[in-house]
């Protein structure tokens, strides 16, 4: 048993952990679940020997043990897989996993031993990964695969694995939990920092909850469902369920007749006034393409596309946003702002070509009243974008696009990487502006998110639209390209 | 604005360090750094006459470095600043001088508006390039010096060639009275132009800060996707970037042949590297317009010592050379180092 109690840990003024007591049994998967910042990844740091508690102890099956640096939680059979990883990319997957332990032979590094080992390694734990490969050439899931080899080559024992498939399609998160199981049937325990409460509750056998450096409950997965969780995370109920619009919806205020771009079958599509159209389907069957033909920033091959009943199939990107489109980017730091530009530069983005002269006070003070009405988190509004987190960067971001009363709101992945409360946030924002009249458009690769929030679903399968449904099943198959 | 002072910081200590290393040459050489420092510093700014000299010179590398790094504000890597300023300064030249006939006003401002048009197309042609062909920018500006040099060197030492003195120098006519830059302290090179280099600073401040264009030009710079994304034409953006950034360059040879040279003199722009220390300078500003004025005038002063340094003590020329270089290479440095923090 592995037991932590009464963990204090301050940075500063700052208290990330407030007297945090945890328990976790061997041989079972426990989550860590909390909001962003809520003390998840310094509670595990405790751990892991990368960060000093001020307070508490940590102790193992009734040991209490001093745990002062990575080396410490390696002997002591604990190892940590973080969310960036930390790879050599143009080393073999070998030379990654024994780093540091390497097998010598003659007084050099032993490649063949090394290869068979990690061989040996990924065999016993269902890891496949070509061990002669370089860390570079892998998928993102190969490298996760590498990573987790190499903490169970240093410290099978014990394994912290952080926000593991954030960065992870949904058939290896799949494969990723099967592995996770399996080690805690060989009698491993596997700690799992998420926010994503239905994996949790799919792999996890216990759930501990945090909330602003302290536990707010501890429940057997079993005897809790995602609703529970979510209020103990964010200290209130969460209202996620689907709510109908209160009239029916309008004329189309986007249409797309055969539009075709690269990477782009033809697509007939339209979005009424007062709707919500969700876009559902794996990451990378057309999803980016898709939101750059309509936006303009992809040339059209083909097709015609009206934005609120004006033929724009090849205008400019000004030109779409004088219609009334609006466009919230799937990446918010590639494409959503400019980090090192200040809060009101990156407001004023799209409106400020009404005059030559720019007038920074008023500029300034618009800044400031969005920043209040969209309840941005932001110091002072000259203060650079890169000082947001990520869920008020995001913020920042639907400010600026729905400030202007669009008539077409074209948002993807708009609440990817950002906790919970900001993503109700997003979501009200979205449900406001389609019950005000808005058409909307929701790309996202979240099957939830567009569950609760879009009135209709329809899916992106390589390219094409390939049916509309709002049953959850069906829409699994025809993401999975099954035709309808 | 915390940034910005850090920014400052960095520049002191690179000069700083510069200086030091500048220091141990000296040593090495067996004199003493205190008596070539004295020396660097009378001669560059310790009288009247050296000031005026040291402000001369920092006109066109102000001016030019303003160009240069206008267009590196907005990402784009323009490296034409020699040639851009070549043919400005030989357009001003040649229209001054056939425009003699004309009233005083209109030949001066015909003439200075002909050499920034000049400039400006130098620069514009590998933007289109860049634009239309995908042809980086950062080699067409940098093969278009040599281009404009040789031009500019046949043009005045066959075509444009001043006969009337029998001088056998490759230079074209005198410039008319009227376009000469008045000397505005007497018994020194200092001319008029200083008020365009204390100017131009502020303009291209005003248009970066205060305008809608410089908005787009600055978001542009920062985040190119995120300004497209936004609706910036990003076409339309780097031509007139690009057009803007030449036309200062041109201006900046303008004012050399208006202030100092009275006509277009073949080698007045390429050997004194009067470019490079423009762009030196917009670096080590941090390609800020004021404070590009301030290090202009710096490296203008340290070439102006460099001679009287060698007057006064035996420490060669080339000391100035180390400290520049030294300068140089730690404002390249922190730039890539600032581009792959940024890129993270």
């Amino acid at each position: 048993m592995i037991a932590l109690e009464g963990i204090v840990k301050r940075f500063g003024a700052l208290t990330a952990l407030d007297g945090v007591d945890l328990t976790v049994e061997r041989g079972t998967v426990h989550a860590v679940v909390g909001e962003n910042g809520a003390g998840k990844t310094t509670l595990m740091g405790v751990l892991g020997g990368i960060v000093a508690a001020d307070a508490g102890t940590v102790s193992l099956d009734g040991e209490p043990v001093r745990i002062a640096s990575v080396e410490d939680a390696y002997a002591h059979g604990i190892g940590m897989v973080h969310q960036h990883f930390r790879l050599f990319r143009r080393l073999t997957v070998a030379e990654n996993v024994v780093m540091g332990r390497e097998p010598r032979r003659r007084g050099g590094y032993d490649h063949a031993a090394a290869e068979a080992l990690v061989d040996e390694l990924g065999r016993a734990h269902g890891l496949r990964v070509d061990p002669r490969a370089r860390v570079g050439e892998l998928s993102v899931g190969d490298q996760q695969r590498v990573e987790l080899l190499r903490a169970l080559h240093r410290a099978a024992d014990v394994l912290i694995l952080d926000e593991p498939t954030a960065v992870l399609t949904p058939q290896e998160a799949e494969g990723l939990f099967g592995v996770m199981r399996e080690l805690a049937g060989q009698g491993r325990t596997v700690l799992f920092i998420s926010h994503k409460l239905r994996e949790v509750l799919t792999v996890s056998d216990t759930v501990t909850v945090l909330r602003r450096g302290s536990v707010t409950g501890v429940r057997r997965a079993s005897e809790t469902d995602e609703r529970e969780l979510a209020g103990l995370m964010v200290g209130r109920a969460i209202e996620s369920a689907y709510q109908a619009p209160d009239t029916p919806a309008g004329e189309p205020v986007l249409r797309l007749e055969a539009l075709t771009a690269r990477g782009l079958k033809p697509l007939d599509l339209e979005v009424s006034a007062g709707e919500i159209v969700g876009v559902a389907g794996v990451a990378g069957n057309g999803q980016t393409e898709l939101a750059e033909a309509i936006a303009g920033l992809r040339p059209r091959e083909g097709g015609t596309l009206t934005i609120a009943g004006r033929a724009l199939s090849d205008a400019t990107v000004a030109q779409r946003r004088e219609a009334g489109l609006a466009h919230i980017p799937e990446d918010r730091y590639a494409r959503g702002l400019a980090r090192e530009a200040t809060i009101a530069e990156n407001l004023l983005m799209g409106t400020h070509r009404r005059r030559f002269r720019l007038d920074r006070r008023a500029m300034n003070a618009r800044a400031r009243e969005l920043v209040e009405a969209f309840d941005v988190r932001a110091g002072d509004v000259g203060d650079r974008a890169a000082t947001l987190s990520g869920g008020n960067a995001q913020k920042l971001v639907i400010a600026r696009e729905l400030a202007g009363e669009p008539a077409v709101v074209l948002a993807c992945q708009p609440t990817r990487g950002v906790d919970i409360g900001a993503a109700e946030f997003v979501h009200a924002q979205l449900r406001a502006a389609r019950d005000r009249g808005a058409g909307v458009l929701l790309i996202s690769a979240d099957l939830d998110e567009l569950l609760a929030l879009a009135d209709r679903i329809v899916v992106l399968y390589e390219g094409a639209l390939v049916g509309e449904s709002r049953d959850e099943a069906e829409l699994g198959l025809l993401m999975a390209g099954a035709h309808a | 604005m915390r940034d910005r002072g850090f920014a400052v910081g960095e520049a002191l200590l690179a000069v700083a360090i510069a200086l030091a290393v500048g220091a141990l040459f000296v040593l090495i050489a067996d004199d003493s750094p205190a008596t070539a420092y004295e020396a660097l510093w009378t001669s560059s700014v310790g009288s009247t006459n050296a000031l005026a000299q040291s402000m001369t010179t920092a006109i066109p590398i102000i001016v030019v470095g303003l160009g240069m790094g206008l267009a590196f504000r907005v990402g784009l890597f323009n490296l034409g600043g020699e040639g851009q300023m070549i043919l400005g300064a030989l357009t001003t030249a040649v229209v001054g001088h056939a425009l003699a006939s004309l009233p005083g006003a209109i030949t001066f401002v015909l003439a200075v508006v002909s050499g920034c048009l000049a400039g400006a197309a130098w620069a514009v042609l590998p933007a289109l390039w860049e634009v239309f062909l995908r042809v980086p920018l950062v080699v067409t500006t940098l093969l278009l010096n040599y281009v404009g040099a040789l031009l500019a060197t046949y043009l005045a030492a066959y075509p444009l060639r001043d006969e009337s003195g029998g001088s056998t120098l490759a230079q074209t006519a005198e410039i008319p009275s009227a376009l000469q830059l008045p000397i505005i302290v007497p018994n020194t090179p200092l001319h008029a132009g200083l008020f365009a280099a204390v100017l131009a600073p502020l303009g291209v401040l005003w248009l970066l800060q205060r305008t809608s264009l410089g908005y787009a030009m600055r978001m542009t710079g920062l985040n190119r996707d995120f300004a497209e994304t936004g609706g910036v034409p990003m076409k339309r953006t780097i031509v007139t970037t690009m057009a803007l950034s030449g036309a200062l360059c041109g201006l900046a040879g303008a004012l050399l042949v208006m202030g100092q040279t009275y006509r277009y003199l073949d080698d007045s722009i390429v050997s004194p590297q009067t470019a490079w220390s423009g762009l030196a300078a917009s670096m080590l500003a941090g390609f800020h317009p004021l404070f590009t004025f301030v290090s202009g005038f710096f490296l203008a002063a340290l070439q102006t010592g460099g001679s009287g340094l060698q007057l006064a003590t035996n420490v060669p020329l080339q000391l100035v050379n180390v400290i520049q270089a030294v300068i140089i290479a730690m404002v390249a440095v922190r730039l890539w180092l600032g581009r792959r923090v940024l890129r993270r």
